[in-house]
């Protein structure tokens, strides 16, 4: 996939923070994170809960909810345009048009009082000019895309008729409804079981192929991560600790936590076992460590990691860690 | 003909969509069909009967005052000579076209600021909380006197009165829901799909919270012919010689015709019972079709 960074980047993401503001702390949610997402290529974005992997994303819509939340600085750059600075109007067109989403929870996602057919035609409507006949044979064919049996019965119903993933499948299909040059999945396979899941990544991977969409996809899912993406992207406590392609991650991990997560996976060798754990738990956003976030949990921390917050660096090609020690060795040796 | 598979499942899925259920449900309460039958009957004989009577609602009988109920006119006459019968049902187009319009202004005023106080939170649901609040502290009669001296006693003015004195009950309830439909994840969808705020509220969350007010409306309906009737029997209402069913009681105000004249006051007293009574059973037929998990 290295041969796709030469293009220009479809998104790009220059140092963003998004902070959340309570009465007597600040949440730093995104702490100047940085990545692109190149054409076609599918960017996975990795940590446990509450590392800001799902702001991050909603950052990139401005979906963020203001106040409480606040975009304290950066940049986001959807094809050529800044999302940040953006007016409302247009930001509202390229919502749904250019950059769709895919949430976690299908049961909810859909609205109970609409018709399926509706809620894709609605879409078609607003952002492609359609009239309503139009728009439902398109809503139709979209169905269809997704694989869903029976498109013609299927826009008559109403969500509760359907089964979770045949309603991610209706959400994914209202996603790709205007083909999205950019499409973000937060976790959305998360809710599904197993092999609903691996039905929809397949067909995930299919649609990508068939409408040349990028995709930024969210998950704490490693294995879900290894079938999906392109490139990874570790987070932790709101920052990027690790970025590479995805058999690098997975071979040679050089920061201490992407090695912590891919060791502490269940594994057939080590059945029967305890499994691997990091010790300890992901810090409090609102009053974080001095130094390195990761260093009170890190087993190669050392007096530097305490002191100074270390920068994100390419330390061999297309392999950029935040650590002092990547691979527990000192940079300075 | 057999139906194939589809149209089976097509069919069993249309019998069970929303609205379907909740008529489903409504049909089953036995209390609250009789209500609505009996509130049909009401409302087509108030629209017939003055059309097909041949006395009007404000002609003088000639030297018929004070008639006991008879085969000419079935409910008697009242003091000058007019037929009581026609009077009721033309009283009851009044009081229930002021219930109506009523409720709807209400309705309309209520559910647009409820939506917005809930939508936008924060400094606008102060800003409408508040005011409603002190909508909810004006002295009724008071404000209702006040309001007609100002702009004179007519049928607009009263339903403008009670209408703006009464927002702010459905405009709590609105509020109430929306502040908690606005955070499911289907408005979030809503958003990310560049969905703006205005079709946000009103065409994805309107329809979740319509069956609350369709609820609120029906139980208003009630409240209103009763305050009408109130207001009437005080003079402060629809004045005479209209006829409302609160005009013809407070045309038996007095202790003799109480006494001996029962078809003054009896007919128009069991139409706002009667109305009133359907009206609120069949209220809360409509709430427990409509959220079955409200019932006990």
């Amino acid at each position: 996939m290295t041969e796709t960074n030469t293009n220009k980047p479809l998104l790009e993401v220059k140092h963003l923070k998004t902070y959340f503001h309570s009465r007597n702390s600040t949440v730093k949610a995104v702490d100047d994170v940085s990545f692109e997402v190149y054409q076609g290529e599918t960017l996975g974005i990795v940590g446990e809960s509450g590392c800001g992997k799902s702001i991050t994303c909603m950052s990139i819509g401005r979906l963020v909810e203001c106040p409480p939340g606040r975009y304290e600085g950066g940049e986001i750059i959807l094809d050529g345009e800044e999302i940040l600075s953006m007016p409302d109007a247009k930001l509202r067109d390229i919502r749904g048009n250019k950059l769709a989403y895919i949430f976690q929870e299908p049961m909810t996602s859909l609205n109970p009082v609409f018709k399926i057919g509706y809620q894709i035609e609605e879409v078609l409507m607003l952002h492609r000019g359609m009239n309503k006949e139009e728009a439902h044979q398109a809503a139709i064919q979209a169905l269809d895309r997704v694989r869903i049996p029976n498109p013609e019965r299927v826009v008559n119903d109403y969500p509760f008729a359907l089964s979770g993933g045949m309603r991610q499948r209706v959400m994914i299909a209202m996603a790709l409804a205007c083909s999205p040059k950019l499409l973000v999945a937060d976790e959305p396979t998360t809710a599904l079981d197993v092999t609903i899941q691996a039905q929809v990544l397949d067909l995930m991977n299919e649609l990508k192929k068939e409408i040349d969409t990028s995709i930024l996809f969210i998950t704490h899912d490693l294995s879900v991560i290894a079938e999906m993406a392109d490139r990874v992207m570790v987070m932790y406590a709101g920052k990027v600790v690790e970025l590479a392609d995805v058999n690098t991650i997975f071979e040679r991990p050089l920061h201490p936590y992407t090695r912590g997560l891919i060791e502490s996976r269940p594994d057939m060798s080590t059945s029967g076992t305890r499994l691997n754990v990091i010790p300890g738990n992901v810090p409090d956003l609102s009053d974080l460590p001095e130094g390195c976030s990761f260093s009170p949990r890190c087993a190669f921390c050392c007096d530097k990691c305490r002191a100074g917050v270390p920068e994100l660096v390419e330390v061999e090609p297309n392999h950029w860690v935040r650590c002092y020690r990547p691979g527990g060795e000192d940079l300075d040796n | 003909m057999t139906e194939t598979r589809d149209e089976i499942i097509r069919k069993s899925t249309k019998e069970d969509s929303y609205w379907r259920g909740v008529w489903r449900r409504l049909r089953a309460n036995r209390m609250a069909m009789i209500s609505l039958v009996i509130l049909i009957l009401i409302v087509l004989s108030c629209i017939v009967v003055p059309m097909l009577s041949r006395y009007e609602t404000y002609e003088v009988i000639p030297g018929a005052a004070n008639q006991k109920p008879s085969a000419q006119n079935w409910l008697g006459t009242d003091k000058i000579g007019r037929d009581l019968f026609v009077r009721l049902f033309y009283g009851g187009r009044i009081s229930l076209g002021v219930a109506v319009a009523v409720t709807a202004l209400e309705c309309v005023i209520g559910v647009v600021l409820g939506s917005v106080a809930g939508y936008f939170g924060g400094i606008v649901d102060t800003i409408v909380m508040r005011i409603s609040e002190i909508f909810m502290c004006f002295p009724f009669l008071m404000i209702c006197i006040t309001l007609q001296t100002i702009f004179g006693k007519s049928i607009r003015t009263l339903i403008l009165i009670l209408a703006v004195l009464s927002w702010p009950g459905i405009a709590r309830i609105v509020r109430g829901q929306i502040l908690s439909l606005r955070e499911m994840d289907y408005m979030e969808a809503c958003r990310a799909l560049g969905i703006s705020n205005r079709r946000q509220i009103f065409t994805h969350l309107f329809p979740n919270v319509l069956a609350y007010v369709i609820v609120y409306a029906t139980m208003s309906m009630a409240s209103v012919i009763l305050t009408e009737t109130s207001l009437s029997f005080l003079g402060l209402g629809v004045s005479p010689p209209t006829p409302t069913w609160g005009n013809l009681i407070q045309e038996a105000r007095n202790l003799t015709i109480l006494q001996n004249k029962w078809w003054y006051w009896i007919p128009p007293g069991t139409m706002i019972f009667l109305s009133i009574l359907c009206f609120n059973i069949l209220g809360d037929g409509l709430r427990d079709a409509i959220d079955p998990k409200m019932q006990k």
